[in-house]
This record gives C-alpha cells, structure tokens and sequence, in this order.
C-alpha cells in the first residue's frame, strides 16, 4: 500500500503548500505585489517556534499561539518598512519587486548569522505516530488535514461574511474601487499583509516540529507555491489551495516510480506544461494584466 | 600583486555578466532570475565539452555561448509571452532548480563534485598559464562582450528596447513585435551569460554548482543597480564597488565571522536602500523603476 | 469615396458586461470619421478591436480589404494604422526626438544589424530622424527635441504622442479624445493639425470624441454608439437629429456626461 501513503504524504505536503500559496496569492491579488519575500516570513515563524519551544521551553500549545502573531506581524512589518514607503514615492513594480527580494535575501542571511546554517531542531525523538496496517500516519499528517478543514473555511467566511474581508476581495478585484468606498487603503494593505503572513505561519507550523528549522526552508515551499498559484489559476484563490494540494500529491506519488530528487523538476514541469498549454490554470483565471 | 589580478578578473566577469544583464533588465524592462542559471550552463557546458569530450578551449566557448543561448529561448518562448509576473515566477522557479539539475544529473556534471581539469585558452603551444596571461585573456574577451553590446545601445534599438521597458503596449501601437523582441533579447542574454560562465570555467579550472543560484542572481542584481541600470558604464562600477568594496571588511572582522552571511545581508540591505533611495544607482540615468 | 475600413459586427463580452454589440460602421479614406457617444458606449473598446489590442468575440473588420480582426496590434500597426491613447503616454525617459524616432519601424533595431550596421542601416537611421525633425516642427516641438519627454506639459505631451504617431506615414490614424485637457490654443492647433492631415495629406482619421463642437466641424461623418451599439451613422446633421432622440430617450444628463 505504498501508494496510499505516498498519498497521504503528498495530501499533508498538500496542505502545507495550500496554505502558502493561498497566504501569498492573497497578498498578491490584493496589491499586486509579488511578495517573494514571504519565503522570509515563513521562516520567521519557524525561527519564532523554535526560541519559544527550544530556547525559552514554551509549552508548544502556548509557543504557536504566539509565534503565529508574531509571524503576521512581521509580514505587516515588511509592508510597512518597505513597501509602503516604495508606494509613497510612486515606485514602479519592478523597484518593489527587486526590494522584496533584498527582503528575502537579507532575512535568509540574518537567520544564518544568528542561529548558523545549520538544521535547528525543536524536539527529540520520533514524533507520535498512529499505525494502521502498512500505512503510518504522523501527528503531523493529523494536523494538516485539521488545519485544512479549519483554516480554509474559516479563510472562506473571512472573505465572504466580513467587512474586512469583503474589502479585501473588492481590493483584487479593482485596486482603485476600495479607495472610492471609503476604506482606508493602507489599513487594507496591512490585514492583507496579516493574514497572509499568518497563513505563512500555520504552513510552518506543520513542518517546523517534525523538520526541524534552517535558513532557506522557505525556498522550496515557495518555488511549490507559486507554482500552485499558478496552476490554479492566478488571481483565484480555490485555485491556489488547490494547486497546492495537487503539486504535493505529484510531488509524492512521484516517488513511487523516481528518486526524490527530481521531486522539484516534475514541479518545474508543470509549471511549463501549465503556462505553455493553459495559463489560466485550472479553473481559468489570469490576473488581468495591464493591457491597453 | 596576484591577488589583485585575481580580483581584476573576478570583477570583469562580473562585469560581463552585468552588462548582459543590463540590457535585459535596465533597457527592456525584462526582470529575470534566469542569469546566474545561464552562467552556471555556460560554465558547465565548457568544463563538460573540455574536460569530458576532448574539445578545444575555443570551440567549447562558442558551444557554450550557443547551449546557453539555447536554453534561454527555450525557457523564454513559453514564459515571455504571458505578462511580466508570470515570466518572474517562472524565472525565480528555473533559477531554484537549475542547482537541483546540476546535482542530480550527475552522469553529466558529476553532481555536486564538480568538474575540474578545465584546460586554459591557448594559441598553438604558447598556453595562457600566468596571472597575467589569464587576465589579459579574460580582459580581451570581455571587451568584446562590452563592445557588442555598446553596438545596441547606440543604435536604434536602444530606443526600440526602452519603448517596450516603457510601455509595451504603444510599443505594440507602433509596430514594434514586443515578444519576439523580448525573447530575442533574452535569448542573446543567456548566450552572454554562458560566455561569461566560459570565462569562468577557463580561469578558475573548475566548475560546482554553488555560484550559479540565487546568491549570485542576488549579487547580480545588487552589482547592476548599484552601478546604475540602463548604463554601460554602470554595469562596470557596480562590479568594481561590490568587489573591491567587501576586500576591506576583510581586514576587518574578527574571527568565526561568517563572511558569506555578512555580505548576503549586506548584498539584501542594498538592493532595499537603493530602491528606496537611489534606484538609478551611482552612474545610471533614472530609469523606469520610478513611475 | 472608398472605404478604408469596415467594421462588420464585431461584438465584445466582459464576463457579464456586453461592451460592444454587434458594432458596424465605415470608415471612408481620406476624411474625418468621429466616434461619438456616451461614456461607456463601447467606443474605446472598439478602438482597442480595431487596432488589435482586443480581439472581437464576432464580426469582421477589413482594413483596405484585408481582414485584420484578431491580428496582433503591431501586425496592424505595421499594415498602415496608428493609433493614440486616451493619455499621451509618452516614453518619459527618452528625449522628444527619439520619442518620434522609435516611430519609425527600421532595420538597425535588429541586433544583428545594429552590430554590424551598414549604410543601409545608417540611411535609415538618418532618415528616420530627418522624418522625426519634419514632424516635429509641424506641432511646433521642434526646439524642444533634444529635452526630456517628461519636462514636456500636458499639452505639449499630447502633440508629441501624436507625431509619434504619425512619423511612420500611416494610412489611418485612430485619434483617441485627443483634445482632452488641451487649452484653447494647443485645442485649435489640434484641430487644425486634423484637417491639414486630411486636406493635404490625404490622410483618414477616426476620432473618439466628446467635443461636439470638433465633431460636427470637421468629421465628413459621425458614427453614434449607446451601450454598445451603433445606433446612427451619417452626415453630422444627420446625426445630429437623431442624436436629439437619443438625448431624449437617455435624458440630457447622459449627453452632459459626454461633454
């Protein structure tokens, strides 16, 4: 049943994928901003668990509350810091795009300097693990799929039922529309910049446990994510959730057959076959860019 | 005085590879990831055609020129013809895993050993061996490079690349094929950086897959806008400030100092600042990157 | 008179939002046709059809009688028709001159070209910039030419997206409301510079516009479009009459919104 568990697997990488590829598509489709430097943020939040959990021995129950907030702050921080500035001196996309990335580089080699290169562990020993004929299912596969069944929904009446969230939609759908209906832009910018940061932590949550934490843990997750933005068709945020949950599974079941190694190549490919064959992704959105 | 003609060479590769770079992202407004990928196929593609396959230094550098060429019309044909986020996402995904390729396809590159015994340039029997010599050599070929691309940019197609930079669509309303264009200019973009990365393999006898991720793409970028983007000029200062610069904090600094870290934060501070404060750098006009 | 361009039918849906319904008109070479009508009618939409920006969901349109729908803009472009946009959008970095220059479509912006030249290359290059001179001292910019685009007003910017236009000699020029924002001088200099470029240089123009006054003043014939469709076309006082009907049907306040 090495199938199974590849799929099992690949729906808990899914998850972790889902979540932050929905956190940055959200930045995305609400500022435009191509936040790479949310691979940043995501490590913020591992490097937040493990002070809490290792080196302040925080209760992990008490630990991600905290890390969680601190991580969306320091999402909201970035904006401030950086973007916004950017934005008041009318700054062209390419200039903030080239920023965040000097985010994400400089956050990546201040984590290497003050807690070295290495892999940082938050805990001893194998994580507990429920066994059920040849399939193993980890405290972790039990919290993604928990985590997927809260977080989405709770994500979906967020954007559907609230005020704020209601703006935040209005805001993707036409940056200028939100000014006119009185909302505050900036306050939207910084609850945008929140939830998806706080996405970003949940995501880190998942792995930060059980892989412990290092300076470029966010790469590999954010090169899956935009992919999974992508597929899904940019501009949606179904589809984001769902590329992710689809590029985990591919990415596991593809190890039925290949070494893990090409597991980011297969991922690259469909990136190609996705913007060569269907660009809209799967459920046919693209992000209008600005024609005309 | 060899450590000098060490870094002089370090800094006109560099400098080649920022020029070629320049013309991509400073005059057409393409914001690729993709350089230090390109570099990184050139290099290996003269260490694999040398070391492996017995060719001469020369025709394995003007191989390299045509595989990373290649490579980029391949990456660039489907990704350039959708709007500029889409060719970003893409580019910052090849840049991640190009490294990934080159380790894994170890039959080819053998993975993450390298490839040495790269053989020098020579002409005949006088073979290129001293600090100067190599110098002289990597000089020449980069003047080359300078002098190709200082053609552009004094010729109407400077214009031609700026109007797409600027505003692609009455760039399209005059006639201008704006993808074909763009992926022509990419294309010629990644020939240079596989040059580059010959320049690299020849004087450094040995290729790994560490410089050609997104350390470098980052330092890339840090060394055009610090000299100034949409400038030849600049893509020769930048180089030289972020060479030059750093060999002070060498003396500098105390032990268990991680160097590399350092200058990554450094490279990262940088590139916000300057967009923040100067983006047109030390020596560039300013250009595009304030609306 | 013979028709330079005939839009057949064409007809554009934005998710639930018919902007262009089954739009057809002609427009006759060598005068002036204007493009009249609230906002929203689907004018710019058209334009956008026109020119290739957009591709029609049906219909035909036929420039010199070759279809062009769904041709890429430069395609278009480079078949004889220029267009401007609602703002000047000029290159703001380059200078007035080269502004008009990368107007004209040549040789040397190859890569191969331009690094090998030539005197093919250089003739044209020096051509270009001669045509690019010539234009320029028709709108009056000519002293100007080496300066910025960005140092240029508003105004100033208007007429240089229009000699950018017009250096590669288009057959027709599609004019997108462009005595918006103009002051009463550089607004008669416009008006003006239209009808030379029809009187003498047998050139067609088709014209958004809002200014009633231009419209019925210069244009050989208006086309009027209300959400979306072509509602009349003909002789300005032909339509003009109809016009009052619509105005009646719509109320003034639509008509105002036009002005």
């Amino acid at each position: 049943m090495l199938l199974l568990q590849l799929f099992i697997d690949g729906l808990a990488a899914g998850a972790l994928y889902a979540l932050t590829a929905v956190g940055f598509a959200i930045i995305y489709n609400g500022s435009r901003i191509l936040h790479l430097a949310h691979g940043a943020v995501f490590a913020f939040g591992g490097y937040c668990l493990y002070v809490l959990v290792k080196l302040l021995g925080v209760p992990a129950f008490a630990a991600v509350p905290i890390a969680l907030g601190a991580t969306a702050a320091f999402g909201v921080l970035i904006d401030v810091l950086v973007y916004r500035p950017l934005r008041a001196r009318n700054s062209s996309p390419a200039a903030i795009l080239i920023a965040s990335i000097g985010v994400l580089t400089l956050c990546q080699a201040l984590y290497a300097l003050f807690f070295s290169t290495d892999t940082l562990y938050l805990r001893q020993g194998p994580l507990p693990t429920f066994e059920f004929g040849d399939i193993t299912i980890t405290i972790v596969h039990v919290l993604a799929a928990l985590v997927a069944l809260v977080v989405f929904p709770a994500l979906q009446l967020f954007l559907t039922r609230t005020r704020y969230g209601r703006a935040i939609r209005a805001l993707a759908d036409n940056p200028r529309l939100a000014v006119v209906r009185g909302v505050d832009i900036e306050k939207l910018y910084v609850l945008i910049f929140a939830v998806g940061s706080l996405l970003a932590g949940i995501a880190v949550t998942l792995v930060a446990f059980d892989l412990g934490v290092r300076p470029e843990m966010g790469f590999p997750v954010m090169f899956v994510s935009l992919v999974a933005v992508i597929v899904g068709g940019v501009g949606y945020l179904p589809g984001a959730a769902a590329g992710g949950f689809l590029l985990g599974l591919l990415q596991n079941l593809s190890l039925w057959q290949l070494s893990g190694r090409w597991q980011d190549v297969i991922v690259f490919g469909a990136l190609l076959v996705f913007l060569i064959f269907r660009p809209q992704g799967l459920f046919g959105h693209m992000l209008a860019t600005r024609r005309v | 005085m060899d450590y000098l003609a060490h870094l002089l060479v370090v800094v006109l590769i560099y400098a080649s590879l920022t020029v070629s770079l320049d013309l991509m992202i400073g005059h057409t407004g393409i914001l690729t990831f993709g350089h230090a990928s390109f570099y990184g196929i050139g290099a290996y593609a003269t260490a694999i055609l040398t070391v492996y396959a017995g060719l001469d230094w020369f025709s394995a550098m003007v191989l390299a020129f045509v595989v990373g060429a290649l490579a980029a019309a391949l990456v660039g044909i489907p990704t350039l013809r959708l709007g500029g986020d889409y060719f970003i996402l893409a580019l910052f995904g090849f840049s991640l895993i190009v490294i990934s390729l080159i380790v894994n396809m170890e039959w080819l590159t053998n993975g993450p050993f390298g490839i040495r015994g790269v053989p020098r340039p020579s002409l005949g029997p006088l073979v290129v061996q001293s600090g100067a010599g190599i110098l002289a050599f990597t000089a020449f070929v980069v003047a080359l490079i300078y002098f190709v691309h200082w053609r552009f940019v004094t010729s109407p197609m400077k214009a031609a690349l700026q109007a797409i930079r600027d505003d692609e669509s009455v760039a399209m309303a005059l006639g201008i094929d704006v993808v074909r264009t763009k992926i022509i200019v990419f294309t010629l973009g990644g020939g240079f950086a596989a040059l580059s990365g010959a320049l690299a393999a020849f004087y450094f006898r040995f290729v790994t897959s560490n410089s050609y991720g997104l350390t470098t793409i980052i330092l890339l970028w840090a060394m055009l806008f610090v000299g100034g983007n949409c400038s030849l000029a600049g893509s020769l200062v930048g180089p030289a400030v972020l060479i030059f610069f750093p060999e002070v904090f060498r003396f500098i600094g105390g032990p268990g100092w991680d160097i590399g870290n350092i200058q990554e934060a450094m490279y990262g501070l940088l590139l916000i600042l300057l967009m923040l404060f100067r983006p047109q750098g030390l020596v560039g006009q300013r250009v595009g990157l304030r609306s | 008179m013979s028709v330079l361009l005939d839009v057949a039918g064409i007809s554009k849906r934005f998710g639930g939002l018919l902007a262009v319904d089954n739009a057809a008109f002609t427009v006759e070479a060598g005068a002036i046709t204007s493009l009249i009508g609230p906002n929203g009618a689907g004018k710019t939409t058209a334009f956008n059809m026109v020119s290739g920006f957009l591709t029609p969901d049906g219909g035909k349109i036929t420039l010199r009688g070759e279809p062009i729908e769904g041709l890429q803009p430069h395609q278009i472009a480079l078949r004889g028709m220029a267009r401007t946009f609602q703002d000047p959008r000029v290159f703001p970095e380059m200078s007035v001159l080269d502004n008009v220059i990368v107007g004209v479509r040549q040789k040397g912006e190859r890569p191969l070209w331009a690094l090998l030249r030539g005197a093919e290359v250089d003739a044209q290059w020096k051509r270009a910039r001669e045509k690019a001179e010539a234009i320029l001292a028709s709108v009056s910019l000519f002293e100007r030419r080496h300066e910025q685009a960005s140092a240029l007003s508003f105004g100033e910017q208007r007429f240089l997206s229009i000699a950018r236009a017009l250096v590669s000699e288009p057959d027709i020029v599609l004019l997108d409301e462009p005595t918006v924002g103009l002051d009463r001088g550089s607004f008669g200099k416009l008006v003006d510079l239209m009808q030379h470029l029809v009187a003498q240089e047998k050139k067609t123009i088709l014209l958004i516009e809002h200014n009633m006054d231009v419209v019925m003043s210069i244009s050989a014939k208006v086309v009027l479009m209300v959400q979306g469709a072509v509602v009349a076309s003909g002789a300005p006082s032909q339509v003009r009459a109809h016009r009052s009907m619509v105005e009646a049907y719509l109320g003034k306040r639509h008509v105002a919104q036009g002005q």
